[in-house]
């Protein structure tokens, strides 16, 4: 059975077995952490208040610059502009959603979890942004990359990444049921 | 006086401008189901239109999904990199 079930008023229905369900709690979190930890903040408080601020640059970690990409392919001084207006607010959202996914797993546990529209979205984005991390770490760069696969951890992450995107899909599919 | 001049000035340059595009780019990572239903979602696009799109940006690598102004065009990549889709503003002369 899925682990993703359509329930009334555009509803979902969660339920994971305690391992995924701390595997996924897991991944969150430290996306939740990669994010704290490698986004600039901005200096002014005011600004930060309203949640403007950003880096001048793309981040330096492959990954968290995949989440957080550039604007303009090919205006560096535009991708800036919009970076110092926008990169703040949406790292903060991206936080938050993962650690959304992470509160619902730690207290919902095994029980069934309700999502309500809001959460299904923070949900569909955390499940993308995770395995956007496992991509950019494995480099998995085309369709046909099957990525890092030399230690055991590599693998493992690799299918964790196959797992979250087949969840995904469910998850797509209870949504537009 | 002078101020209500510069404004109706550059109100025209905004109208006169060449418009710009969200692109969205093909990536290993983004379902097809999940983009498909990005395009569904945000833009209120049918379901015809949104796999049509979506069918672009898989097989030509990217595609562009709207034009318009340059703010709404950074508005709509910011909401694509919310979603994890790679979308980038551009300008549909290029």
């Amino acid at each position: 059975m899925s682990p993703f079930q359509p329930a009334a008023d555009g509803h979902v229905t969660a339920q994971f077995g305690a391992l995924e369900g701390e595997i996924i709690a897991d991944l969150a979190n430290q996306v939740a952490d990669l994010l704290d930890e490698n986004v600039t903040l901005p200096d002014d408080s005011l600004l930060a208040s309203i949640g403007i601020g950003g880096g001048d640059a793309a981040p330096a970690d492959p990954a968290v610059a995949r989440l957080l990409p550039d604007a303009y392919r090919e205006d560096a001084e535009a991708s800036r502009d919009f970076r110092r207006l926008t990169e703040h607010s949406l790292a903060l959202r991206k936080v938050a959603n993962a650690r959304a996914v992470e509160l619902a797993l730690r207290t919902g546990g095994t029980d069934p979890i309700d999502l309500d529209p809001a959460a299904t979205r923070a949900w569909l984005r955390t499940f993308t942004d995770i395995r956007l991390v496992i991509a950019s770490r494995l480099g998995i760069e085309t369709d046909e990359d099957r990525g890092l696969h030399d230690t055991d951890e590599q693998l493992m992450l690799r299918e964790v990444y196959d797992w979250l995107g087949m969840l995904q899909e469910t998850l797509v599919g209870a949504l537009d049921a | 006086m002078a101020d209500t001049l510069e404004d109706t000035r550059l109100d025209l340059d905004t109208l006169l401008d060449t418009p710009w595009t969200t692109i969205v780019w093909n990536d290993p990572v983004n379902l097809m189901s999940y983009v498909s239903h990005v395009f569904r979602e945000y833009f209120g696009m049918t379901r015809e239109r949104a796999e049509q799109l979506m069918l672009q940006v898989h097989h030509d690598g990217r595609t562009v999904v709207v034009s318009g102004s340059r703010e709404d065009m950074e508005r709509h990549v910011e909401a694509m990199h919310d979603y994890g889709l790679w979308a980038t503003v551009g300008k549909a002369d290029a």
